[in-house]
């Protein structure tokens, strides 16, 4: 985590100033990247909490293997453990219990808050369940200069976009574009 | 009083002034088991825990031998009108239903049945009286609660939310005809234009379109402007959910109650999102306390909707047989819980 948030922090230095459009882990990381500035930023479901499931339970006491068999599908309850957690229409073959075990140890170990009080817009969805709102909206509710953006169907939305889908929606990208214009009038985002 | 009207030969319903002119209805299915009092929501009535034989709360726990009380509060259901036939008289908002109705439901259910604790399941707004109640007075005669779909937090609303609660400042009435847009809207097939609106309140794939006409002819009440307003006003204080005054914060009273709490919110819940109930879980004292997500990441067969609770298509096997199990392993009454959830009360 600590030579991601390095990445970024040189990422930002050849672009001074810009804006930053991140999504989900990378929301997190940018919010870490972020301390003791006040470029504007626009996050799609940032994973900020972690209440636990019976799914990430299992995750995280399931046993690791060794290597990889792509023949053994492991299942959830009959279920591709992928779509329960990020939604239907994931892109993923496979998910590394590993990883998952150690994205979810780390979002457990969160501090409070992430040190950033610059202005912020924070866009979640109801259709969230891997940065599910429970989560991220008591999280967001802390930080000074945040505004909230619900997105799906309570905006007569087709539907409630889930974590993947928040990073292709064509309404979040509304949503994003307008917070970017309002951010270089000199405004809030 | 006999409760053919609530189409229950064996129920029986009981009336109590709670104010000059306002009733509340009770309508009670006896048994020998654990006392349960079911309140429901905004814009409903007591049906909604009894929608029909086939998604009805009300008669799992009865089957299961739960003394069950079902309770309409004033101005909704067959509290509309007072026992003489006259319209519900006066003005009220939630800090009446806190301190009135619910208190001398609980105390006339505990001098009928002799317990001196009374386990409470309630839906969305019913929570909202609930805390009201538990901010003013405290848990006294609360054995557990059960609370479903209930917000408490108001902040970061969404377009429609906003409409609502704007709508609400501007409407001189004390109801908002409900009744006839909701049969307008079970008339429609979900594939319409209007008919999509349905999904704001069920969850499509967990429900039957015939369970959501029934729903939506059924537990259908005018909505009280009162109690709407009274939910607005959390838009200027941070969206924090107060008495009418401001002077008692909801939910700060819940950081002195102790009391066994079954936390339920569903993903696919419209109206009061996951963020907003877990405001209950956070905040209660009690250490026996639960939080539910009804959905398919936490292993439920389908994103629950804000209805979906009482017509969804595995909520008896999935959510009522939860409440049953939680509400008698809980037992004040010595009944137990063998005595409730096994048999053949919750088939396979």
């Amino acid at each position: 985590v600590a030579s991601l948030v390095t990445d970024l922090h040189q990422a930002k230095q050849k672009l001074p100033g810009a804006p930053i459009v991140a999504h989900g882990l990378g929301a997190t990381l940018a919010a870490m990247a972020a301390e003791g500035e006040d470029r504007p930023q626009v996050w799609l479901g940032p994973l900020l909490g972690h209440t636990q499931t019976p799914l990430s339970r299992d995750l995280t006491q399931a046993e690791v293997p060794g290597s990889v068999g792509l023949d053994a599908v492991w299942t959830w309850r009959g279920r591709d453990p992928v779509q329960a957690w990020v939604g239907d229409g994931a892109p993923l073959g496979c998910l590394s219990t590993g990883v998952a075990r150690d994205l979810l140890a780390w979002t457990a170990s969160f501090p409070e808050i992430l040190p950033y009080r610059g202005p912020v817009v924070a866009i979640v969805s109801l259709g969230d369940s891997f940065a599910p709102v429970e989560d991220t909206v008591p999280a967001l509710l802390r930080y000074p200069a945040v505004r909230i953006v619900r997105v799906g169907r309570n905006r007569l939305a087709p539907d409630d976009p889930g974590h993947l889908a928040l990073w292709s929606d064509p309404g979040v990208w509304r949503v994003v574009v307008s917070a970017l214009r309002r951010a270089r009038h000199g405004g809030q985002p | 009083l006999t409760g053919a009207d609530h189409g229950h030969p064996d129920a029986v319903e009981e009336r109590v002034e709670v104010a000059p002119g306002a009733e509340i209805a009770l309508c009670r299915r006896e048994g020998a088991g654990e006392v349960v009092l079911l309140v429901h929501g905004i814009s409903s009535n007591h049906h909604f825990w009894d929608v029909s034989p086939e998604h009805s709360l009300a008669r799992r726990l009865h089957e299961a031998g739960l003394d069950v009380w079902n309770l309409d509060l004033r101005g909704h259901g067959q509290a509309l009108r007072t026992s003489k036939g006259r319209r519900v008289r006066g003005r009220w908002n939630l800090d009446s239903l806190g301190t009135q109705d619910l208190p001398m439901a609980l105390d006339l259910i505990r001098r009928r049945t002799g317990v001196s604790r009374v386990h409470v399941v309630a839906h969305s707004l019913g929570g909202v009286v609930l805390a009201s109640m538990l901010a003013h007075r405290g848990a006294e005669g609360v054995a557990s609660m059960v609370v479903v779909g209930s917000p408490l937090q108001f902040a970061a609303p969404d377009p429609l939310t906003r409409m609502a609660f704007g709508g609400s400042r501007w409407i001189p009435a004390r109801f908002a005809p409900t009744r006839w847009p909701a049969r307008l809207l079970a008339r429609f097939p979900d594939t319409s234009r209007v008919g999509g609106l349905q999904d704001l309140l069920f969850s499509m794939p967990n429900t039957e379109p015939e369970a959501r006409d029934l729903a939506l002819r059924t537990v259908v009440s005018p909505i009280s402007m009162g109690e709407l307003r009274h939910l607005a006003r959390s838009q200027h204080q941070g969206g924090r959910v107060t008495s009418w005054d401001g002077a008692v914060d909801y939910v700060a009273g819940l950081q002195a109650i102790d009391v066994p709490a079954l936390v339920v919110t569903g993903r696919a819940d419209r109206v009061a999102a996951p963020d907003r109930v877990k405001v209950w879980y956070d905040a209660l004292r009690s250490e026996d306390k639960e939080f539910l997500v009804l959905s398919r990441a936490w292993g439920y067969r389908a994103d629950y909707g804000h209805l979906d609770y009482a017509v969804g298509v595995h909520a008896a096997e999935e959510l009522h047989r939860q409440i049953a199990a939680f509400v008698t392993e809980r037992s004040v009454r010595g009944t137990g819980p063998a005595a409730a959830v096994g048999g053949p009360a919750f088939p396979e």
